[in-house]
C-alpha cells in the first residue's frame, strides 16, 4: 500500500518503513511543497513529489522503479480523494509511457471495486486498449469485465467486450460485443453492431446493426415488415352474446339490430372509424361505404392508415353526420348502462389485447393505455354479479356480440 | 411538508392534460421508459410514445419505432415540448409503420408478467429516487444508480436504444450504454 503524503513505504514487509525523502518548501512560502524520494531505500533518489496546488497533498509522483536514474513510471491521484489510484509506467523503458493502471474505490467504502488497465501497445502515446474490470458485490470477484480496444489504430476506441458473471462463479454468463465502424471511411462512425451471447458459449445468439449518421445524427434502424410474426392468432373461447337464446329482459340496449351493422375492419387501423359507421347506421339507418368515410377521416387530418385514430378525434364523423354526442374519460358501467336505457350509443377505448388474446402470464405488453375503440352496444345482467358488456368490435373476426 | 415527485402519478396526470390531449397522439401509443434531462439548470423528463402490436403468439409481440415525445419540467409538470418525430431529420429515413423488433426481447423472456411488472416498478422507484435527489436534495446512493443502471439496460428494448441515443446522448451514455 502506498502512503504518498508520509512517504511510508514498507516495501519488504518488515513493518520498517525502507523510503527516505528530503523536503522542499520551493515556492519560499513557509510549507514544503515538493519532496525527492528513495522509495526503496538504496540510496538513489526513486520520486520526485509534489504539492502544486498547495492542499497538502502531494499530487504526481514521478518514480524511477529500477534505480537507473531515469523516471519511468508517474503515480497520481485522479479523484482527488487524497489515494494515490494511478501508475503511468513506461514498461519497456523506452521512454514512452505505455501503460495506466488505476484502482478506484468508488464508494469509498475502503475497498477497491473498479480497475482499469490501459495498454499503448504500438509506443505511439494513444491508448489502444482498455479492461475495466468491476466488483459490484464487493465479494473480491468481478462481475463484470469490459475490454475495449482501437482495432484500425485511428485513435478511437471502436470494440468493446462486456463480460457478465452473474452468478459469481467467476465464469462469464453473458457476453455482449459492441462496434462502432466507419464503414465509408469518412473518419465518422456510422455503423453501430451488436453481438450477443446471453448464455455464455462465446456463440453470439443474435446480432443487431444500426447505422448512424455521424455527421447529421440521422440513424437507421433495421426494421422488418413482422407478417411472420402470426398476426391475428385470437383465443377461439371468446363468448358471443346470442339475441335468440337470451334472456332479453335482463339485458339493456338493442345488441340485436346493433349486431346487423357490425363489419370486420381486417389488418386496417380503422376501429373508430368502423365504430362510428355503425352507430351512424344504427341511428340513420343509412348504408354509408366505410371507405368514404376513412378519406374523409384522412382528409381531414381525423386518422391515419399507419396511426389510426387520436382520443379526441374519435367523434369527428359523428360530428359531420350531425350526431348529437358526448366525450367523456373516466366513465365506469353504470354510465355506460344508463346511456344505453336513454337509447343513446356508447364508443368507448379499451386495451384491446385481454380481449382478443386473453390473459397470460407470458403474452403481456409494456403498453398501458387504451389501443382500440369499440361499440357498446349492450349489458346483458343475467349473472348479475358478472354482468356481460356486449361489443361490436370491428377489430376482432368474432367481435359481432 | 417536503413534496416528492413519482413519475407514475406525473404519466397519469399527463393523460388527462388537455395540452397532451391536443396532441393527439393516436391510441395504442404507449410512453416508453422516460428520460431524465437537465436544461438551462432544471430538471426535465421526456416520454418516449411509441406502440406495441401484441400478435396472439409469446414473444412475438411487436415493437416499433418511438414515434412521439413529449418534455415535462418537473416537479411543475409544465409541458415545454412535444414532437411528432417523423417531422425529425434524425429520423427520416425509419419507416415508422415497420416494426423493430419483439417483446419481450431475449434478456428477459423468462420474466412472466407479474416479475416484468415488479421490476418495472422497482425501475419507476429509481427514478423516483433520483429525481427527488436532484429536486429536494434527498438520500441517493451510487447503489441506487447501478440499479437504475442494470434495470434500464434489462428493461429497454435493445432494438429502441438507438432512439435512446438518438434522443438524448446524455441519458444513453449515463443509463443505458453496455461497458
Amino acid at each position: 500500500m502506498f502512503d504518498f503524503n508520509g512517504l511510508n513505504f514498507d516495501l519488504d514487509g518488515d513493518g520498517i518503513p525502507d523510503s527516505h525523502a528530503e523536503f522542499y518548501d520551493s515556492d519560499g512560502d513557509g510549507f514544503d511543497d515538493s519532496a525527492v524520494a528513495d522509495i526503496n531505500g538504496d540510496g538513489i533518489p526513486d520520486a520526485v513529489l509534489t504539492d502544486y496546488n498547495h492542499d497538502g497533498i502531494y499530487d504526481p509522483a514521478m518514480i524511477d522503479t529500477n534505480g537507473d536514474g531515469t523516471f519511468d513510471a508517474v503515480c497520481y491521484d485522479t479523484d482527488g480523494d487524497g489515494i494515490v489510484d494511478t501508475l503511468v509506467s513506461d514498461t519497456n523503458k523506452d521512454g514512452i509511457f505505455d501503460s495506466v493502471h488505476s484502482e478506484y474505490d468508488t464508494d469509498r467504502d475502503g475497498i477497491v471495486d473498479t480497475i482499469v488497465d490501459a495498454i499503448d501497445y504500438d509506443q505511439d502515446g494513444i491508448i489502444d486498449s482498455q479492461t475495466v474490470y468491476h466488483d459490484y458485490n464487493r465479494d473480491g470477484i468481478f462481475d463484470e469485465v469490459v475490454k475495449s480496444y482501437d482495432s484500425d489504430g485511428d485513435g478511437m476506441f471502436d470494440t468493446s467486450i462486456t463480460y457478465q458473471d452473474f452468478n459469481g462463479d467467476g465464469r462469464e454468463d453473458a457476453i455482449i460485443k459492441e462496434q462502432f465502424i466507419d464503414q465509408d471511411g469518412d473518419g465518422q462512425v456510422d455503423t453501430y453492431i451488436i453481438n450477443t451471447d446471453l448464455d455464455g458459449d462465446n456463440v453470439f445468439e443474435a446480432v443487431e446493426v444500426y447505422s448512424i449518421d455521424a455527421e447529421t445524427g440521422i440513424i437507421e434502424l433495421v426494421q422488418f415488415d413482422g407478417e411472420d410474426a402470426g398476426n391475428g392468432v385470437y383465443i377461439d373461447d371468446l363468448e358471443q352474446f346470442d339475441p335468440e337464446k337470451a334472456d332479453m329482459s335482463k339485458v339493456c340496449g338493442d345488441p340485436a339490430s346493433a349486431m346487423e351493422e357490425w363489419e370486420f375492419q381486417g389488418e386496417t387501423g380503422r376501429c373508430a372509424i368502423y365504430s362510428q359507421k355503425f352507430v351512424i347506421e344504427e341511428l340513420t339507418g343509412q348504408e354509408i361505404d366505410i371507405e368514404e368515410l376513412a378519406d374523409l377521416a384522412e382528409e381531414n387530418g381525423w386518422f391515419s392508415e399507419e396511426s389510426g385514430t387520436p382520443l379526441l378525434n374519435m367523434n369527428k364523423i359523428l360530428d359531420y353526420y350531425g350526431i348529437q354526442n358526448e366525450m367523456s374519460f373516466h366513465n365506469d358501467i353504470d354510465d355506460i348502462r344508463e346511456c344505453l336505457e336513454s337509447g343513446g350509443k356508447v364508443i368507448v377505448s379499451i386495451d384491446a389485447d385481454e380481449i382478443w388474446f386473453g390473459e397470460s402470464d407470458d403474452l403481456f405488453t409494456p403498453g398501458d393505455g387504451p389501443n382500440h375503440a369499440v361499440e357498446v352496444i349492450g349489458i346483458d345482467y343475467s349473472n348479475p354479479d358478472e354482468p356481460m358488456v356486449i361489443l361490436n368490435d370491428s377489430g376482432n373476426p368474432n367481435g359481432c356480440g | 411538508m417536503e413534496q416528492t415527485v413519482f413519475i407514475e402519478q406525473v404519466k397519469k396526470n399527463l393523460k388527462s392534460n388537455a395540452f397532451f390531449l391536443n396532441c393527439k397522439i393516436p391510441m395504442g401509443y404507449t410512453a416508453g421508459f422516460p428520460i431524465l434531462q437537465v436544461r438551462n439548470g432544471s430538471l426535465c423528463v421526456t416520454f418516449p410514445y411509441l406502440r406495441y402490436k401484441t400478435t396472439g403468439v409469446v414473444d412475438k409481440t411487436l415493437v416499433y419505432p418511438i414515434r412521439y415525445m413529449i418534455t415535462m419540467e418537473l416537479p411543475t409538470e409544465k409541458i415545454l415540448l412535444f414532437e411528432d418525430l417523423e417531422y425529425n431529420e434524425k429520423f427520416r429515413n425509419i419507416d415508422f409503420r415497420k416494426p423493430v423488433g419483439y417483446f419481450r426481447h431475449e434478456e428477459i423472456r423468462q420474466y412472466n408478467k407479474a416479475r416484468y411488472k415488479a421490476l418495472y416498478d422497482e425501475l419507476m422507484q429509481e427514478y423516483d429516487k433520483v429525481i427527488n435527489s436532484l429536486i429536494y436534495c434527498t438520500d441517493y446512493s451510487a447503489e441506487d444508480e447501478k440499479r437504475m443502471k442494470e434495470l434500464l439496460q434489462l428493461l429497454v428494448e435493445p432494438s429502441l436504444l438507438p432512439m435512446y441515443k438518438a434522443l438524448d446522448n446524455d441519458f444513453y451514455n449515463k443509463y443505458l450504454a453496455k461497458g
